[in-house]
């Protein structure tokens, strides 16, 4: 796996490089923000191991930024940095000096390159967007996504028909309208890939008061995962 | 639409479309869903409110959704009686 390795610290930096190199992943290290950028367009990293605190930085921005599956270290977090990081689908949050097996561990999770079907990942907590991983890169260009948000009952049926383009069939369209009707307020973005249709609601939702819309979703759908505060929904066309 | 058969029987009121957000809906004694393509879970509440109503005439994909979410239907056929080919369709899993 190639791995992107973010450590300001030399020596940490260094044994982690020999560790992850010695299980047999391929490794590129920076010390700042700004190498690991620069590193990342030519690298196209599978993962990203990260200190949370950079000079020029945070590591939780950079795992925004590059969309792939990463795992944390620091000597500093909070509960409110590792509640971000669990929202960013981050695989697993250490307190340093973390041991290599443990990451070694935590990136066995990263999905393989035979891995079928899409894999949605919802990033950040404003401007929703979703990627593919295919293969050993992200297809983002391959994307076709909107953003809608909504503040009453008339708006949400507005955004529905500016998602008419992306929701392609009935099953998809009335997945969305469900989504769209979850709660009074809310965001939904929706990713239409090439073989299948997904959706990121960020809204404050009451399952239980809505489980008939939650029992249709679930029979709809292809896939889904409900969060505490919204749903990521999967959906093959067809 | 609301239909009134020139016999005098009941009333038959024909959805259709795709009937995705809150709209007034028209009532009768009988509810024909054979135009309906798709119905939200909006339209649960109204039909909790009238149980025992008598709907007829939806797809498959449509019925197995109600029956799932146990909606207190009376599913009937107008004119003709006995299973129609949906209701077999919906009875042996057809569709």
């Amino acid at each position: 796996m190639r791995i992107l390795l973010m450590e300001d610290e030399d020596a940490i930096r260094s044994a982690l490089t020999r560790g992850l190199t010695a299980r047999g992943h391929e490794v590129r290290a920076a010390a700042c923000l700004a190498d690991a950028r620069a590193l990342a367009t030519q690298f196209a990293p599978e993962a990203l191991v990260s200190d949370l605190k950079l000079p020029d930085g945070n590591g939780l921005d950079l795992a925004a930024e590059l969309k792939v599956p990463f795992v944390l270290m620091t000597g500093y977090g909070t509960f409110d940095d590792a509640v971000r990081a669990m929202r960013l689908g981050c695989l697993d949050f250490f307190t340093k000096p973390a041991p290599i097996k443990d990451i070694c561990r935590a990136l066995e999770k990263v999905p393989s390159r035979s891995t079928s079907g899409p894999q949605v990942m919802a990033v950040g907590a404003n401007g929703m967007r979703l990627a593919r991983v295919r293969g050993s890169s992200v297809a983002e260009d391959e994307l076709r996504h909107r953003t809608v948000t909504w503040s009453d009952a008339a708006q949400a049926q507005q955004r529905f028909t500016e998602l008419a383009d992306l929701l392609p069939n009935v099953t998809t369209r009335q997945i969305a309208a469900e989504l769209l009707q979850t709660a009074n307020s809310g965001t939904l973005a929706v990713n239409l890939l090439g073989d299948g249709w997904s959706a990121w609601l960020q809204a404050t939702v009451a399952w239980h008061t809505h489980g008939d819309r939650q029992h249709l979703i679930e029979n709809l759908a292809r896939a889904c995962t409900w969060i505490p505060n919204g749903a990521v929904v999967e959906c093959a066309h067809g | 639409m609301v239909d009134t058969p020139v016999a005098g029987g009941p009333t038959v009121a024909r959805w259709s479309g795709e009937l995705l957000f809150p709209i007034e809906l028209e009532e009768a004694a009988i509810i024909d869903l054979t135009a309906v393509v798709a119905l939200g879970t909006w339209s649960y509440a109204w039909f909790r409110a009238r149980p025992h109503l008598a709907v007829s005439g939806a797809s498959p994909t449509l019925r197995r959704q109600l029956m799932r979410a146990k909606l207190p239907l009376a599913w009937a056929d107008i004119p003709g009686g006995g299973v129609s080919p949906s209701e077999r369709a919906a009875l042996f899993g057809d569709g």
